[in-house]
C-alpha cells in the first residue's frame, strides 16, 4: 500500500472523531473543520513519511495545536492583554467557560442528540482542557498511555491524572442514573 | 472510588465510549471531511521531493570547487590524483550533501514541531 493509500485510510478512520473533539473545544462547527483540515495537510505534507505507528500521536498533536490556536486568536480579539494558553496551564480551568457563552455544543447539533449523549456530550464538553483531552484520547481514540503523552506534550504521569479525575469528574457530573 | 452496587470505571468508560460512537455526523459534514481528506492526501510528497532539491545547487557548486581544486592541483606538478582520491572526494562530496539534506529536513522538521 502506498503512503498516500495508507494516509487515506488512516485519516478516513479518525477524522469524525478528529472533528467532534475539535468541536467540543471550539464549540464552532466551521472552526472545528478549519482545524482539522490543517491537521490533515500537516500531516499529509509534513510526516507522511514518518511510520505509520507515530501518525495517531502526531495527528491529534497537530489537532490540539491548532485548538490551542484558536484559543489563542479568540482570547486576543476579546481584547485579554494576558496570553495564554490551554497548554500552558495546569489547574483545572475550562477555556472554554472564558472563550465561548457557556454553550459547549451548538443549538443546531443538540437537536439531533438522544438525552443520553447530550448529557455525555455537555459533561465532556465542560470537561477542563486537558481532562477532556486525555479522556477522548484514551477511551475513544484509544490511544495508550504513552501514545497520549506525546499527543499532550506531557508525562505519562500527567496523562494518567488527567484521565483519572476526568473520569471522576464525569461520573460526578452524569450521577448514577446515566445513562 | 465505586464501591457497593456501583458500576465500575471500567463499566462506565465502556458505555461512555459506546454512546459516543453510537453518534454520526450529519451527512454535509462528513462531505467536507471527506473533500478536506482528499484534498491532504493529494499533498502527500510534494515537500518530500521539493525540500531536498533546494540544496542540490549547493553540492553542484561543492562539486565544482572540487574538481577546480583538483585541476589546479595537477597543473601545479602536484602528483595526479589515483582513482581512490577521486571516489574518495566524490564520496565526501556526496555525504556533505546528504548531511546538508539532512539539516534541511530538521530543519523543516523543528519549525513544524515548535
Amino acid at each position: 500500500m502506498s503512503r498516500a493509500a495508507a494516509l487515506n485510510r488512516y485519516l478516513a478512520g479518525v477524522e469524525q472523531r478528529a472533528f467532534r473533539m475539535a468541536r467540543y473545544a471550539v464549540s464552532d462547527a466551521d472552526e472545528a473543520m478549519d482545524i482539522v483540515q490543517d491537521a490533515m495537510l500537516t500531516l499529509a505534507r509534513k510526516y507522511a513519511t514518518k511510520p505509520e505507528a507515530e501518525w495517531p500521536p502526531l495527528f491529534f498533536r497537530i489537532l490540539r495545536n491548532r485548538i490551542t490556536d484558536f484559543h489563542r486568536r479568540r482570547t486576543i480579539q476579546r481584547g485579554i492583554f494576558a496570553i495564554f494558553t490551554p497548554s500552558d496551564r495546569d489547574d483545572d480551568t475550562n477555556p472554554i467557560d472564558l472563550v465561548s457563552d457557556g454553550r459547549a455544543v451548538e443549538p443546531e447539533f443538540r437537536t439531533q442528540l438522544d438525552v443520553t449523549t447530550q448529557r455525555l456530550e455537555g459533561a465532556v464538553a465542560a470537561l477542563p482542557t486537558r481532562q477532556r483531552e486525555a479522556f477522548l484520547l484514551r477511551v475513544w481514540e484509544g490511544l495508550d498511555v504513552a501514545a497520549t503523552a506525546r499527543a499532550m506534550r506531557c508525562s505519562e504521569g500527567s496523562v494518567k491524572t488527567h484521565y483519572s479525575r476526568a473520569v471522576h469528574t464525569l461520573r460526578e457530573r452524569l450521577g448514577d442514573d446515566w445513562p | 472510588m465505586s464501591g457497593g452496587d456501583r458500576r465500575s470505571d471500567g463499566e462506565f468508560v465502556e458505555q461512555a465510549r459506546a454512546v459516543l460512537d453510537a453518534q454520526s455526523l450529519a451527512p454535509d459534514l462528513v462531505e467536507r471531511l471527506v473533500a478536506a481528506r482528499h484534498r491532504a492526501v493529494a499533498s502527500v510528497d510534494v515537500p518530500v521531493l521539493r525540500a531536498p532539491s533546494a540544496w542540490v545547487p549547493v553540492g553542484a557548486l561543492a562539486t565544482t570547487l572540487l574538481t577546480v581544486g583538483l585541476t589546479v592541483a595537477i597543473g601545479n606538478g602536484g602528483a595526479p590524483p589515483l582513482d581512490d582520491d577521486v571516489q574518495i572526494a566524490t564520496v565526501e562530496n556526496m555525504d556533505l550533501l546528504m548531511d546538508l539534506e539532512f539539516v534541511a529536513w530538521l530543519d523543516t522538521d523543528n519549525l513544524d514541531a515548535g
